[in-house]
Formats: C-alpha cells, structure tokens, sequence
C-alpha cells in the first residue's frame, strides 16, 4: 500500500479522488440550504404577488420573492413589514413570519415581505462559522428557519468590486427638485464609496438600479414597490451585535422621527427599553435613509435587536447563540466590562491626585447589558412585534398618514411568557395554538 | 482571574498551533497542509467532529474564504512571468537606468512611488510586488542594491501602497463594522505610508548608490532581442494600468476584475514580445504560485475553525481588556493586529480592528483618525509568517529562495510602521484637526 503511494500518479488518483468526495459531500450540505422552509399566512391573507411584479427582470431569478397582501377591505394607510433583509438576523426574519401568521388587518392593508434578500437565505458567510438552520418549538413540533448571511450568494453575483460605489444617482433629480434640504451634506450621486463587499449587501445598495447588479435590482424593485403602492409606514427588521452601538433602537428618517420618539415612549409603557436614532444623511443606501428619499409618502423605520450569534466576540458556534441568546463568551466581557471600569475609575482617581487628566475614564466594550442566561429570540422577537404595533399606534395618534388598524397581535409579555412557537403554525402547517381566527 | 479566560476556547486554540507547528516543522510538511491540519485538530478537539458532513462544510466554507485573493495572485504571477518571458523586464531596465542614472536619490523615490501604484488602486500589496515591483526589482539590483535589500524595498513599498489611498481595504472593512463612510480617510491614510515608503527606500538602498557604479552598469546592461518590438512592448503594461485606472475612474463602464485584469496583460504579452508559450507560462506561474495559494486556503480553514470553537472571539475578548494608552490597550494593538494580519490582514481588520476603533475615542474626526491609524498597522501583518505575501512574492520577484533573508530587512521599517500608527492614535486629536477633511 505504501508503496503504492509512493508512485507518483497512484497518489495524485487517491488525492484527486478524496478532493471529489470532500467536494461532493460539501456540495450535498451546501445545496440543503437551498430548500425553501414553508410558511403559513394569516386566514386574512387576501393576495399574493411577486417582487418581479414591480421590476419585471427579476421574474425567475433567484431573488425574486413573495409579498404577502392583507387588506381589511376598509380604506387606510398601507403598512409594510420586512424580515430577511439580512438572513443572519434570525429574530428579524422570525418577527416578519410572526406577523405573516397572525395578522389581521381592520383599516387600510399590509404588506409582508418576509425573505427581502433570498439570495442571502442560500449561503452562510465563510469564517463566520455560522449554523444553517436553527429550531423553534411550536406546541405541534419544532420549525426549522434558515440561517444565511447578510449579503447576496457568490453564486448569484460575483466578483466584488475591489471599493462598490453607490448608485444612488438615480432618485437625485427628484431630490433636488422635492427636497433641496435633503441636498445639504448629502454626498450625492456617486459619491457614496462602501466597501466591496457591500455590492452584495441590499441594505447598502438601496435605492438599487433597474440595470445593475441583481441585488442593485432588488433593491429598485423594492423601491418601486413603496412607491407604486403608496407605502406610508415601513418597517424593517434587523439584529446587531452587542458590541455594536446602534442597538435596541429605532431608526428613522428624518421625517419617520417624531412617530418613533412618540412610539419609544409608547415602549416605555410596556417596559421595553428603546432609543430613536434619525437617519444619518452622509451614509447612503440603507433602508431608513433611501426609501424616505427616494418617495416623500413613506415614513421608513429600521429596528435593531441585540443579537450574540453574528458578535465578534462570540464564543463556540451554538444553537442556544441563535435562539437562547445566550453565549458564555459575552457573559465573561460583561463581567470583563466591569472589571475594566473599575481599574479605569480607580487609575483616573490616582492620575487626578497628582494633577493629571486620564486619558479614558471608563470603556464600553457591549452596547446592550447581556443577562445571565442570554436574550432570547422570543424577546428579540417580541420586541420587533410590540415596536411595531406602537409604531402603528404613533402614526395613527399623530395622524401621519391614512389610518392603519392592525388587530389579533399578542402583546409582548404574553409572546415572552408563551414563547414564538406558540403563535406559529406547527411544522405541518398545524394552525397556531395562540389563533385567534379561523383557518384556511 | 479565571473566571474571565475561556478556557475550553483557548484549550482547542492551543491543539490547533500544536498540531499546525508539528505538521509543518517537525514532519516538514507545506505550510498550507499544516494550516489544514491544525483546522482539522480543532474541529475533533472542539467536538464539531459530527455530524460530519457539517464538519466539511466548516472547511470548505472557510477554504473559499481568500477565493479572490487566490484568483488576483494566480493571475498576476502569470502576468509578471509573462512580462519577464517577453523581454519587457529587461527592455524596462536597461531604458531607466540608462535614463535615469545620474539622479539615483529623485530615481529611488520614483521607483517607491511607482512600486506603490498598483497597491494603491487595488488595495492589494500582492498585485504591487507583482507588476510594479518586478518591473523595479531588477533596476534596484542593478543600481547596486543588494538582492535581500531590493525584495525588502519593494515589500515595504507594496505594503505601504496597499495602506495609502484612495483604496485602502482594511480601512473599508473597519468603517463598514463601524457605519463610518469612506470618506475623510484620504490625508490621513497618504500622511500614514508615503513618507515612511520614501525615508524606507531610500535608508536601504541610499548607502549602495554609487553614482559611477549606476553609470557603469547601465552601459553594461543590455536591453536584449526584445528591445526590436520597439514601444509595442510596452502595451501589456499600458493595457493594465488604463484598465486598472479605468475601474477606479469609471466604475459604471469598467468592471472586469483583477484576475481578467491581468489575464488581459497576459494576453498582450504574448503579441507584442518575444516568443512565449502560453502552456509553459501558466505552469511555471501555477508552480511558483502554488505554496501560497496553499496557505490562504489553509488560512481560511484555521480561522472558520477558531470562529466555530470560539477562539477567534477569545483573542479579542483577550485583547481589549486594558486601558488606552502605552502600557495597556497601544502595545496590545501594536502586537495583535499585526500578529493576526499573519493569517490574513483583511480578517484582523474586521475582527480586531472593529472592537480596537470602538475601544478608542469615537469623536467624528478622531474615529477616522483612528481607523486610518489601525489601518495602516494592520497592513504590516502582510510581512508576517507563515503568509507574509509582501515578503514571500519580493523574495520571488529578486529571485532570493529564503524569504527570510528579505524580511530581516523589513523588521526596522516594520517596527516604525506600527509604532507611527500609535502615535498616530496618541495624537488623533491634534492630527485629525490638520489632515482630516470630512466635507459637507
């Protein structure tokens, strides 16, 4: 056998064919995460329609994707809810889905998208060493959701430009025209630079190209869809590390701010811990920003949750990271967070007595304290629910926009205290146990 | 203090080096299959053994991880042979030696800048060493300077080509962790690599020049049979730097890639030289490249296996435990992200340089200061074994087998490099205040 090989083409044959395998066996567990999870709409679903609709090119690519229509029949606003604009940010998806399932319009109608990014659904990002798919427990049995990567396949839009340029020129005219305020430290067409790897991410190329790249086309067909249909709030899901500043917030355009602020002190009623950040200006093509400018109807929001699994800090790749929120590794920075301050404060003292001014008083390596036992998603989740529904709640007290009246959404505590599975369907598509309605 | 170490993460981290340092220098095999095998080590002692198709996947996964990178240094070695096999490089040399011999000082400093171009627009120290830096080596030889020195001039001016703007990667990754625009960084990052590129030049090269010695031999150096083609044997490199110049200037137009890029140079090269065979061209390139095409796939393998057990996260969680300043958080920054930028200068800029940015003052000014600062620190990683690319390719490029040998001459410079990106982060206050210019 050795001797074998020792010949040069007998081992060259078993290395080729060993490749093959470690191939065809990556192959097999790469392609699994190309299979769709199904979901289950509301009993009040009353249309369906493709994304391509609104961009016609997109018809049969891999990114075209599924808006689901409530319509209460009764004239209003025009809610839009997006999940899966980043496929690494689980309880962003899973809120999205959650309202897919339960919800139950009584004034104007909604629209769900819950996949925004499918190519983002097909892969995982390598070093990132993330699962593909995670659990959730419904009273009928476990549901499995995928767990992808923030920006589009490789296999759909390949290679990265070495630095990706925004392609915002498009809506300029208009802005200038409309919004000349909006022109003041706007770095204009063109002149947004991001790193190339954000060619693939929708949530910097908004308000995308009818020509460019296939995420750029996602994103214009996604613009197109605010605007053809009279979008007035929307809502767009996503999770951050901790280490991350914006977090557990809202943020919204510039014209979105008080029906946030109004909302985060709606949260504070119920116990939920909130901040509004407005719209940065001079970072361009991401949702908060883009879909305000590119239509003056719209109030666009963005939510962030706290989320240890897509951290730089975390710790060994578990299920528990995705769904418990609990990691061990960030549970040893908090305690190193306070360990640090305590020297900082205490060198600060020592350099203050001999007249000198310290250089750092105190650090925050985590932007959101980290129980012992983690964040759940149903907590992440329900936070993106209940945001929402005060979100409606804002615009409909301040009259922002034609009424919108959500019904049949459980409040935060009892979607906490009953978990998310419980408003899901179960894996066969059993009705939810916490229904309100009736089925399909 | 136990309680903050993770020692299950560390445990399996120090399996990984154990069986990488084993593999690779006590059973002597390629640096890359050593890589392979430390990753393997880390998945059966992490426990990720099973299912084991999900083990897979993980190194596979991670293998693509420098797929790009892979593709530009295939393609540019094959260019760079090309442009040797021609005639070209020996044409070059004898021209700017003939031309320029009597100004070894204006000459030096032009051959650094030039050097640095390539770098410069694609943020890549490989694709520098490997056009500009060939072109350049054989004239630095010739004026006198030693082999090792002339591959230690061209790495250290590829490298600091890579951190200059107005593409300068690892500054795109930390801002993109970060939000921060791509925009304000050009002073800065210029401040930051070419005077250093300059004073490294000509502190190297300077005590050889001898002015007699440079007219001696460039009337000695023949410009060979190529030089009949006359200017046409120009047009590989023309055709490269337009198309190059082009992707920057006109984005919207130009996209090709660095790998079509160079394979576009390389097919000039064979129409406008000496006689060239396409098959034994690619070969020998394919064989010179191979070894570190090997290694960035070990690379990518090692790291995806310390994300999956959690040992990436315990490095950072490990280094940012101390307070700003000289004694604590500089000299940790200084060692880490260069020591890290070892494996891979891109992944220390987005899994150190993030946490290290936000561990620093985040003041609008001073955080681009910052993030320019560590930038330019992690470009020095390109000099670190076991990929050292800057190192490995001048080494080739001079034709000196230990790479050793050059990067002896790399450590001073290097040293200086990091140590001015200290101060640099020192005095972000005072510098941001003259070189940073974030426009409205």
């Amino acid at each position: 056998m050795m001797k074998a090989f020792q010949d040069r083409n007998i081992r060259a044959s078993i290395l080729l064919g060993l490749a093959l395998l470690v191939a065809l066996v990556a192959t097999l567990r790469f392609r699994s995460q190309w299979v769709e999870e199904p979901l289950y709409p509301s009993p009040h679903l009353t249309e369906v329609r493709m994304l391509s609709e609104y961009h016609p090119p997109l018809e049969g690519t891999p990114l075209d994707t599924e808006l689901y229509f409530f319509d209460s029949g009764v004239p209003g606003g025009t809610l839009l809810i997006c999940g899966g604009n980043h496929p690494n940010e689980p309880a962003g998806y899973l809120a999205s889905v959650f309202f897919l399932e339960n919800i139950q319009m009584t004034e104007g109608r909604a629209i769900v998208m819950p996949r925004m990014n499918k190519g983002g659904f097909l892969h995982t990002e390598s070093q990132e060493a993330q699962l593909q798919r995670f659990r959730i427990p419904t009273p009928h049995g476990e549901r499995e959701f995928r767990h992808g990567s923030r920006v589009t396949s490789p296999v759909l839009q390949w290679p990265d430009p070495t630095v990706y340029v925004n392609p915002r020129g498009i809506f300029w005219d208009e802005i200038v025209q409309d919004h000349p305020e909006m022109t003041v430290g706007n770095p204009g067409p063109g002149q947004q630079t991001l790193a190339g790897i954000d060619s693939r991410n929708v949530n910097r190329v908004f308000p995308g190209h009818p020509r460019g790249t296939i995420t750029e086309q996602l994103a214009y067909a996604i613009v197109e869809l605010i605007r053809q249909e009279e979008v007035n709030l929307a809502v767009d899901y996503h999770e951050a590390a901790p280490e991350y500043p914006t977090n557990n917030v809202i943020v919204a355009h510039e014209r979105a701010a008080d029906v946030a602020t109004w909302a985060e002190l709606l949260l504070a009623g119920d116990n939920i811990g909130i901040s509004t950040d407005t719209s940065a200006i001079n970072l361009r093509g991401l949702t908060h920003r883009e879909w305000g400018d590119a239509d003056p109807g719209v109030l666009p929001v963005l939510l962030e949750a706290p989320n240890v699994a897509q951290g730089r800090l975390k710790g060994r790749t578990t299920e528990e990271q995705i769904v418990e929120g609990r990691d061990l590794a960030y549970e040893r920075v908090q305690m190193i967070q306070t360990q640090l301050n305590e020297r900082l404060a205490e060198r600060a003292r020592r350099l203050e007595e001999r007249g000198r001014t310290p250089r750092e008083r105190s650090r925050r390596i985590l932007y959101v304290r980290i129980p012992e036992g983690g964040i759940h998603i149903d907590v992440r989740t329900a936070r993106h629910v209940q945001t929402t529904m005060r979100l409606v709640e804002s615009y409909n007290d301040q009259m922002a926009g034609p009424p919108i009246g959500v019904a049949s959404i459980p409040h935060y505590d009892e979607i906490v205290a009953n978990g998310t599975g419980y408003y899901l369907h179960g894996p066969e598509g059993e009705p939810p146990a916490g229904s309100n309605g009736e089925e399909n | 203090m136990p309680e903050t170490v993770g020692v299950y993460e560390l445990t399996v981290f120090s399996v990984m080096v154990a069986a990488f340092f084993i593999s690779a220098f006590a059973i002597k095999l390629p640096i890359g299959i050593s890589m392979a095998i430390g990753a393997i080590a880390g998945i059966v002692a992490g426990g990720h053994l099973f299912p084991l198709d999900e083990a897979v996947r993980h190194l596979v996964e991670g293998m693509f991880a420098y797929f790009d990178p892979i593709l530009i240094i295939a393609a540019a070695t094959i260019f760079m042979f090309s442009m040797e096999r021609n005639g070209l490089l020996q044409v070059l040399t004898s021209w700017t030696l003939r031309t320029f011999n009597r100004a070894p000082f204006v000459l030096l400093a032009a051959i650094t800048v030039i050097i640095m171009f390539p770098g410069m627009l694609t943020g890549s120290s490989t694709a520098a060493v490997l056009t500009t830096g060939a072109l350049m080596a054989p004239v630095l030889m010739h004026m006198g300077v030693p082999r090792e020195k002339a591959g230690a001039i061209i790495a250290m001016a590829a490298l600091f080509g890579m951190a200059a703007p107005p593409v300068n990667i690892p500054a795109l990754i930390i801002g993109a962790g970060v939000d921060l625009p791509y925009v304000g960084l050009d002073l800065p990052l210029l401040a930051l690599s070419l005077p250093i590129a300059l004073a490294t030049t000509w502190a190297l090269a300077m005590p050889h020049m001898d002015k007699a010695a440079t007219a001696e031999s460039a009337r000695q150096v023949e410009a060979g049979p190529a030089a009949r083609h006359g200017a046409k044997l120009f047009l590989p490199l023309i055709v490269v730097a337009v198309l190059m110049i082009g992707e920057r200037v006109y984005p919207e137009y130009i996209q090709l890639g660095l790998p079509l890029i160079f394979l576009i140079g390389m097919g000039v090269a064979l129409l406008t030289g000496e006689k060239v065979s396409v098959h034994k061209v690619s070969a020998d390139a394919m064989k010179a490249a191979l070894p570190i095409l090997g290694i960035l796939m070990g690379v990518g393998m090692f790291i995806q296996v310390m994300t999956l057990t959690g040992a990436r996260g315990e490095v950072v969680i490990q280094s940012l435990q101390l307070p700003r300043g000289w004694t604590g958080l500089y000299p940790v920054i200084g060692t880490t992200m260069p020591l890290m930028g070892s494996v891979s200068s891109f992944g220390a800029a987005s899994v150190l340089g993030v946490p290290f940015v936000l561990a620093l003052p985040t003041g609008p000014e001073e955080i681009i200061m910052n993030a320019a600062a560590l930038s330019s620190i992690v470009a020095v990683g390109d000099l670190m074994p076991p990929t050292a690319l800057a190192g490995i390719f001048a080494a080739q490029v001079v034709g000196e087998k230990k790479y050793i040998r050059v990067l002896r001459w790399c450590i001073i410079p290097g040293i200086i490099a990091v140590v001015q990106g200290l101060l640099a982060i020192q005095f972000a206050p005072v510098l941001a205040q003259y070189l940073v210019r974030i426009g409205g």
